[in-house]
């Protein structure tokens, strides 16, 4: 056998062919009693939240009655699920969370101070000082 | 009142299903008389009598062959009901198909229990996307990749189309599995329509075992064969649970209801978008055993005329504990590779593998600089070059 194989697993670019959201379930949690899902009722006796699940055709709404603090649970695609209080929110920084969380890809946030974050190659190649004709090279 | 009796009705219905589930296995006996172990497996058979083989057939005498009767009817679900279930409804929205594209099929393409509430399975239309993968990735790594070398060549329509990549693409698209047996889904009130949306791939039975611990779970009889024969040949790695088979399915499924609803060049660009434009390592997926030695067979059959020399390009710290030397490698005067290496000999071998890589992962380009258009494109041109010449032997 002149060469041998090695199995790799091709490796996903959401948004250079298809672009699929990567948060695909919400979990509503409210509770019918409490102070603290003021704002949220607020929401789901208006319709907002019916109006907002018919625009983010794409995500699974769900609504759970549960007592306690509501909460919005936010499924993503690599299995992350984040919990996100809202106790006392009023009703607009509800939407707010929802808007912001289900645009996110579910990976930790984090500091990126590099130029470039890329898996390709660099186009360019990398330079190297021994490339340079004889005369200019640096010595050591 | 009412509501304890409903409860009660149904538990004893659940445990009757029960029942049904728990088909005494036909026991293997330590080779009896001939006679014998007929009549126990006639006896067998009878106990089937009860409508529980997976066929559901029905006779009056086992020996009777006129008197078999099938009687599974697998129907489609209504659209009506399909729609009523969310999780359906999303992945429908997610991939952004058409309402060409009906629900009840997206629901079938996720069923693979073959005799489940007699609903229809996605045998057929996995079948049907599998085929239509495997046309359009084959030919757009010929296309593209003219002389990659036929080991490599499968390794990288597996990396594209494989079970691991379906899966991983099926997690991306949002489908979940539907772990939840019966029982678990009257008692928790669950609605029926988000089954619909889910994949179905356990068996009732299986979901009775429910996961004691997540993450450790029961091997179904296949996946324990499948991991033996794996043992035995290669690493276990290569091990493909049920899971990721089920995963796979679905998505081919997906791709087949997509042929039948919108025809191929919907199908063609669905592939491009979601399978074709995922990342290939094929840089990664070489493993030279003596590169040199190919690099020269190589060469021989492309009839180079001058012979291939490796000559030393620049160096630096050759007395030093980090030495670095630059190595070509020639034929005649055309530079074939260049590698860098901490010792002659690593720069050397860095140098002929190059080389032939850039052999190997040589695609086409035309007159305009674009890429090469595929023979299923509209105004497909014939160009040299797309034909490899074939793999070398050492």
């Amino acid at each position: 056998m002149p060469v041998k194989a090695i199995a790799r697993t091709s490796i996903s670019r959401n948004g250079v062919g298809a672009f699929v959201s990567p948060c695909y379930k919400i979990s509503v949690n409210y509770c019918n009693w409490g102070g603290s899902s003021t704002g949220l009722r607020e929401l789901l006796n208006a319709g907002k939240i019916d109006k907002i699940a018919q625009e983010k055709s794409n995500i699974i709404f769900e609504v759970i009655k549960r007592t306690g603090h509501p909460s919005l649970k936010f499924h993503y695609n690599n299995d992350v699920v984040q919990d996100i209080n809202i106790a006392n929110l009023k009703a607009h920084e509800i939407v707010n969370k929802l808007d912001e969380y289900s645009q996110r890809s579910g990976n930790d946030l984090f500091k990126f101070n590099h130029r470039v974050l890329s898996i390709n190659d660099s186009v360019r190649g990398v330079w190297s000082p021994l490339h340079t004709p004889k005369t200019h090279r640096h010595k050591i | 009142m009412l509501r304890r009796s409903m409860i009660v009705k149904d538990l004893a219905r659940v445990s009757r299903l029960r029942g049904l589930m728990s088909i005494p296995q036909p026991r293997h006996y330590s080779q009896p008389s001939k006679a014998v172990n007929q009549q126990i497996n006639l006896q067998h058979y009878e106990n089937l009598n009860q409508s529980t083989s997976s066929f559901q057939a029905k006779y009056d005498n086992i020996q009777d062959y006129g008197s078999y009767k099938h009687n599974v009817f697998t129907h489609r679900l209504p659209e009506s009901t399909a729609s009523q279930s969310p999780p359906l409804v999303a992945l429908h929205s997610r991939l952004n198909l058409s309402s060409q594209y009906s629900l009840s099929t997206l629901s079938q393409a996720l069923n693979l229990n073959k005799f489940d509430d007699g609903l229809a399975n996605n045998y057929g239309l996995n079948i049907l996307g599998k085929n239509l993968l495997s046309y359009y990735v084959s030919e757009y790594l010929l296309v593209k990749y003219p002389r990659l070398p036929m080991p490599i060549h499968n390794v990288a329509v597996d990396s594209l189309m494989g079970s691991k990549a379906l899966y991983q693409i099926g997690k991306i698209w949002g489908i979940e599995v539907d772990k939840s047996s019966k029982l678990d889904k009257y008692l928790s009130q669950e609605s029926e329509f988000l089954k619909y949306g889910k994949l179905r791939y356990l068996t009732e039975e299986r979901l009775d075992n429910n996961e004691a611990e997540s993450g450790v779970y029961e091997l179904s009889s296949e996946e324990i064969t499948n991991l033996k024969s794996n043992n035995n040949t290669a690493s276990s790695s290569s091990f493909i649970s049920d899971e990721v088979e089920a995963y796979g399915s679905a998505v081919r499924a997906i791709i087949g209801g997509l042929y039948t609803h919108q025809g191929e060049e919907i199908t063609k660009q669905f592939i491009q978008d979601h399978i074709l434009s995922r990342k290939l390592l094929l840089e990664n997926m070489f493993e030279f055993s003596q590169p040199t030695r190919e690099l020269v067979r190589l060469c021989d059959k492309l009839n180079f005329q001058d012979p291939i020399d490796i000559r030393l390009i620049a160096e630096t710290g050759r007395l030093s504990s980090h030495a670095i030397y630059v190595v070509g490698v020639f034929c005649g005067v055309e530079k074939l590779g260049e590698g860098v290496g901490s010792s002659m000999n690593e720069a050397k071998t860095r140098a002929v593998v190059n080389a032939l890589m850039s052999y190997y992962l040589y695609s086409p380009i035309d007159n305009e600089g674009n890429e090469v258009k595929v023979p299923s494109d509209k105004d497909y041109k014939y160009l040299d070059g797309i034909v490899g010449l074939g793999d070398v032997a050492i």
